[in-house]
């Protein structure tokens, strides 16, 4: 049991969920309520990770994090080394490829709140704020909880993107789904069905968790 | 037409909704806009409460101008005082009815609002004490065992008649058993006690003055138990005159000071 891999998953699924949260929360608002041309097109791109195989975002990523572009440039000019096969360039890929998974949820939920409910808080003096803290992020908290969970589930099993990007580095960028590959390349299929049993278990625990939070909170005042 | 007192209100669009409005009220008047569905009264509404701005229009309320498209003026809905009731409620479905209340009344008031979730008790008693203008919101968890006594607590507002519960279980098995006459010998005494003992939250010691406000019209009107209700509150004088009770309260604030 490479502890060390699955831990790598976690740090990275946690952070990847910490960043997106405001982002999406922010994009997803404003996709749900905005009227702006091209809204379509903004919503396609960011639809795109989803629907691109997985090596093919990973190419992309990699020649952009590469030495070669001014993305990878600027990074080693700050901190004295390429992005490519690190954790942080794992971490940037993570959150770009997640997009979907976070966005999509939390706008749905937005979407869902009746116009006339921000209108109400309008009305009622509260500042936008306030109408967003106190109204809106409550009512939509199912929705972005269901954002964070898919984030952070499909960050653990995530796999081609992070082979193209992050290469298989011990406790730099081998992830957990990374070293039940390597495993059951190496045909030691016991030591990759522990692996895979433990990721299935947290899982499991990780959604189990998920709905059981999303109902509590909507269930408050019935 | 004068502009300083009441509202004034010129609309002209010819999208989504034609309209051609051009109305005054006055403080205290009741106006009340009839017409077939499409007309145009929620779009008039909806603009007045700065939903909604029309192509052309002026509106002008106590002397400010919410409104003027040639001026170039549009005050956020945000800053208008406006009560607005939409046709579906749009009550916030996520709040108590009490947080939907005061939701709206936080940041309107001058004075710090307290809800009774807000603090501990003992606390949240402390705070309200201290602060002699605070208000003080809660539901039935309030009723007892407050005790305030001195001018930090001289307003008692009671929003209605605290009937029990229809719902209640035992009540309704007793109703049940009592038939007829359940309201007068099971509800009827209960308000009475309860309500005698919300006003006595207002009398702590023996100088305290002030006002306790029954905002239940049946009270005042219904002459089948109004009196069991009334003679089982503590003796004070009584009216149903606003006016009357806010001159008493404007005495009260000034003998204080």
């Amino acid at each position: 049991m490479e502890w060390d891999a699955l831990w790598l998953s976690v740090r990275l699924g946690g952070l990847t969920v910490l960043i997106l949260l405001p982002l999406a929360i922010a994009v997803g608002r404003w996709l749900a309520v905005t009227r702006v041309s091209g809204k379509s097109l903004i919503e396609a791109s960011l639809a795109l990770p989803m629907i691109l195989p997985p090596t093919v975002i990973g190419l992309y990523l990699l020649v952009a994090f590469g030495a070669g572009s001014w993305v990878g440039a600027l990074w080693q000019e700050l901190f004295g080394h390429t992005l490519v096969f690190t954790f942080e360039g794992l971490l940037i890929a993570s959150v770009i490829v997640n997009i979907p998974f976070a966005v999509q949820p939390i706008q749905r939920a937005f979407e869902a709140i009746s116009p006339e409910l921000r209108e109400a808080a309008a009305c009622s003096g509260l500042s936008r704020w306030r109408s967003l803290w106190r109204i809106e992020l409550p009512l939509a908290w199912p929705g972005i909880m269901t954002g964070m969970v898919l984030t952070f589930a499909h960050t653990l099993g995530e796999f081609g993107v992070v082979l193209m990007v992050g290469g298989n580095i011990s406790g730099e960028t081998r992830t957990i789904s990374i070293a039940i590959y390597d495993r059951v390349q190496a045909f030691d299929n016991a030591a990759a069905s522990k692996m895979a049993g433990v990721l299935l278990l947290i899982s499991l625990v990780t959604i189990a968790l998920s709905f059981l939070f999303a109902q509590r909170v909507g269930r408050r005042h019935d | 037409m004068t502009e300083s007192a009441g509202i004034s209100i010129h609309l002209e669009q010819d999208f989504p909704i034609p309209l051609n409005i051009d109305l005054a009220v006055d403080p205290g008047e009741i106006l009340a806009i009839v017409g077939p569905s499409g007309s145009g009264k929620s779009t008039c509404l909806r603009a007045v409460a700065g939903l909604h701005k029309p192509a052309v229009g002026r509106i002008v309320c106590n002397g400010a101008t919410w409104l003027d498209t040639a001026a170039g003026i549009n005050l956020d809905a945000r800053r208008r005082r406006v009560g607005l009731v939409f046709q579906s409620y749009a009550l916030f479905p996520h709040l108590t009815t009490l947080e939907n209340v005061l939701e709206a009344l936080r940041d309107r008031l001058p004075w710090t609002v307290l809800h009774q979730d807000d603090l501990p008790r003992p606390l949240l008693m402390a705070r309200f004490a201290e602060d002699e203008t605070s208000c003080l919101f809660g539901t039935k968890g309030l009723w007892h065992g407050i005790d305030v006594p001195g001018p930090s607590l001289s307003l008692v507002v009671i929003d209605r008649i605290p009937f029990p519960r229809p719902d209640d279980p035992l009540l309704s098995a007793r109703r049940d058993l009592v038939g007829d006459g359940a309201f007068r010998e099971i509800d009827l005494p209960r308000a009475a006690t309860e309500l005698a003992q919300g006003a006595g939250r207002l009398i702590r010691s023996r100088g305290d003055i002030g006002v306790v406000a029954v905002l239940d019209k049946r009270l005042a009107m219904n002459r089948s138990y109004r009196w069991d209700l009334l003679e089982a509150m503590p003796p004070m004088a009584r009216t149903s005159d606003p006016a009357e009770v806010a001159s008493f309260l404007e005495g009260l604030q000034g003998s204080t000071r």
